[in-house]
């Protein structure tokens, strides 16, 4: 019986009718300094949060609460618009998400950017394959094969293989929805498309004609507003899955909101994770085997709240937040109705505002400085709803398998020019054999190469 | 709005700038667009049912059509063929021509429905279509120009969009949009933005 997508729910969605937060609680300065120092550890003042707070206290949060009726088919289809329209606010008005280029950068256009991007000493950036339209999540055969997701309008998925030393991309399906989210375990591809997660066994064997895949987990929401999906696997060949709310801020129904760990061997799956708005990345660290995973926090609050976040997850079921508390010290202007944020798992580290903090990788290679052995290597995508956006790079985050001790440094910047123009957007990170990473692009449709040498 | 419209002129002006130096001048383009404006009339100001205008789209919305038609992500009998070998190049160059023609600037037919004209306004401005749309409906990035367009051109797209034939670029927004609209309001909605110049 399939929990997430029929019409029996009988939750009612609450969310926030229009102008969430009066514009004069708005900080408009405060968006648009320079670029941020190669090396950072935490930002953001708390004295921002305290501000937001005492003037929103004392809202009668209840009553700008709207209710939807998610007790039907056509809610779960297509939840109302509201996930980047409801909420806008008088100064954040006019930001919205930008569309892809239809067309993926040219390798011309690509070694341009590649000139503009500023990297840690030692390291170097290239272009590992061009015409990867939309490149999402990246996964390794056992065979030397990378496959990769993409993005909605693209819709396939791409094997990347090793033509005498030329790099050929082979589009091996085609026509999914939003199949951002893939994994490779044990000789079979994993395919994580919205509501569905199929399993094509044998895959490397057969990137000419792919066999008809089983589907290996379908208790899922269809929206596609944070449906897209992430696919972390562990040694024992379980899936973590994320599962968004259809919305920017709201009580979303209870099937939502959280991370699972999927058995694809039988379909059964356990909540890993509470109170998680939109994670879009996550990894198993290979020193604990624990789930650590990037947020990306609520839109419409101010160029400079809330915070993205970095988690942990240390025991079963533990609630992150969403939607009560931001950033683990923000109680949501209107959701946070009467919660401390102390009564949540804290992040371990807060990324930033709209960073958009997406793949990450413990680094398990050798190529790179022992400094970054175990490191966590992040993708940051980028802001939409920042007046100058944050992001488009690579941080590298060293931290204890206790959550203690973190240093952030930048390993790769330069993909945002100026206020809101995108050289490309970095999604995802993996390790090569050799040690160096590739990362993928969905904006210039590209995966790149970053290695190291003294 | 102000800030909208700059915002809007800045990303466009940013994409524009990224593009390559175009190899084919206007006058190759023109030759290989002469076909397609047997269907969709002199200056892309289509007079055929069912086939849309496609002067003065947005180039981002033009180009993405015409890969959905490439890769047949969106299905069109016609169109599919006819898009299956262009090239990126092609589809780069037909986008900023095409964009570059004037709009529609023939007054509307008169109005047989005014009062559905009125819903179809109140409608658009409740629903935010001018959000994404731009100001007077002209388009913006990805969000084509719906002021103008063919009447039964918007409702087919209206529909193909609640029935899933269709998703459009991004986030799928249109999909979100349609879904709470009932075939009246479609209706109205089209009448009223056909109208409009
Ligand atoms: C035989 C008639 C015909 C020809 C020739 C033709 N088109 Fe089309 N075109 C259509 C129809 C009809 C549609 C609407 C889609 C459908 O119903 O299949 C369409 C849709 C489009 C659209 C999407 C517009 C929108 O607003 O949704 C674009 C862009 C387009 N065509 C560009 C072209 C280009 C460029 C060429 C030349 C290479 C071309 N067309 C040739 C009939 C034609
Ligand atoms: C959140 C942004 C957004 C909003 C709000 C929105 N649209 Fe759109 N619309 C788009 C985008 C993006 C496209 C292009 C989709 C595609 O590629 O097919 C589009 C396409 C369309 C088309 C197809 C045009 C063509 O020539 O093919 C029509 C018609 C349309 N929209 C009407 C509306 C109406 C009517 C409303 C308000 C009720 C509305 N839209 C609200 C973003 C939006």
């Amino acid at each position: 019986m399939n929990l997430s997508t029929g019409g029996g729910h009988s939750g009612i969605l609450l969310d926030v009718q229009h102008a969430l937060i009066a514009s004069r609680n708005q900080q408009p300065g405060k968006g648009c300094k320079g670029r941020r120092g190669m090396t950072e550890k935490i930002m953001l003042a708390g004295v921002l949060a305290a501000a937001v707070m005492a003037l929103t206290a004392g809202t009668p949060a209840q009553a700008q609460l709207k209710h939807y009726d998610s007790n039907n088919e056509s809610f779960w289809k297509n939840p109302p618009p509201d996930w980047f329209l409801g909420d806008e606010t008088e100064q954040q008005k006019g930001l919205a998400p930008q569309p892809n280029p239809p067309t993926p950068a040219t390798p011309a256009q690509l070694e341009a950017n590649l000139k503009k991007i500023k990297l840690l000493p030692g390291f170097k950036i290239g272009v590992f394959a061009a015409n990867v339209p939309e490149a999402r999540q990246m996964a390794w055969g056992d065979k030397g094969t990378l496959f990769v997701g993409s993005w909605f309008d693209a819709g396939n998925v791409y094997a990347i293989v090793d033509e005498g030393g030329k790099k050929v991309v082979k589009t091996i399906l085609s026509k999914l929805t939003v199949p951002t989210g893939i994994a490779f375990y044990n000789g079979a591809l994993y395919v994580a498309d919205v509501n569905k997660i199929y399993k094509y066994d044998n895959a490397e064997a057969n990137l000419d004609k792919m066999p008809a895949p089983k589907i290996v987990y379908d208790d899922l929401p269809p929206y596609i507003p944070h449906g897209w999906k992430y696919l972390a696997v562990d040694k024992q060949g379980m899936l973590y899955v994320p599962i968004g709310p259809p919305c920017n801020e709201c009580m979303a129904p209870t099937s939502t909101m959280q991370i699972r760990r999927v058995n694809p061997n039988n379909g059964t799956a356990e909540i890993i994770a509470l109170g998680v708005r939109n994670s879009v990345g996550g990894d198993v660290d290979p020193r604990s085997g624990d789930y650590w995973f990037s947020e990306n926090a609520r839109d419409w609050i101010s160029d400079d709240l809330p915070s993205d976040k970095l988690n942990h997850v240390t025991r079963l079921g533990q609630h992150f937040g969403y939607p009560y508390c931001h950033q683990g010290d923000l109680p949501d202007p209107t959701y946070a109705m009467g919660h401390k944020c102390s009564e949540f798992t804290p992040p371990v580290l807060k990324l930033g505002p709209h960073m958009a903090p997406l793949g990450m990788k413990f680094y398990t290679g050798s190529q790179f400085p022992a400094e970054f052995k175990d490191a966590i290597l992040l993708a940051e995508h980028g802001s939409w709803n920042r007046h100058k956006y944050n992001g488009g790079r690579i941080v590298a985050i060293s931290v204890d398998p206790a959550g203690k001790h973190v240093k952030q440094q930048v390993l790769a910047t330069g993909w945002i020019e100026g206020d809101r123009t995108f050289l490309g957007r970095p999604n995802d990170v993996i390790i090569a054999p050799d040690g160096s990473i590739l990362v993928a692009d969905d904006w210039a449709g590209a995966i790149y190469r970053i290695s190291y040498a003294k | 709005m102000k800030r909208r419209l700059s915002l809007c002129a800045f990303v466009v002006a940013a994409i524009a700038g990224a593009l390559p130096a175009r190899a084919e001048d206007d006058a190759a383009i023109k030759t290989k667009l002469e076909p397609c404006f047997a269907c969709h009339g002199e200056n892309g100001i289509s007079e055929i049912d069912g086939v849309p205008s496609i002067a003065a789209e947005p180039d981002i919305f033009l180009e993405w059509q015409l890969v959905f038609f490439r890769t047949g992500r969106v299905k069109s009998e016609i169109m599919g063929p006819l898009a299956a070998d262009l090239s990126d190049d092609d589809i780069r160059a037909m986008g900023a021509y095409l964009a570059a023609l004037p709009p529609i600037n023939t007054p509307p037919p008169p109005d047989d429905a005014p009062a559905m004209t009125a819903v179809g306004a109140k409608l658009a401005a409740s629903r935010n279509c001018g959000n994404c749309h731009g100001e007077g409906f002209h388009g913006q990035q990805g969000a084509a120009r719906i002021a103008g367009q063919r009447e039964e051109v918007i409702m087919k797209a209206l529909h193909d969009y609640k029935s899933g034939a269709r998703f459009g670029t991004g986030i799928a927004a249109m999909p979100e949009v349609v879904g709470q609209l009932n075939d009246e309001q479609i209706e109205a909605l089209a009448h009223f933005l056909s109208r409009q110049r």
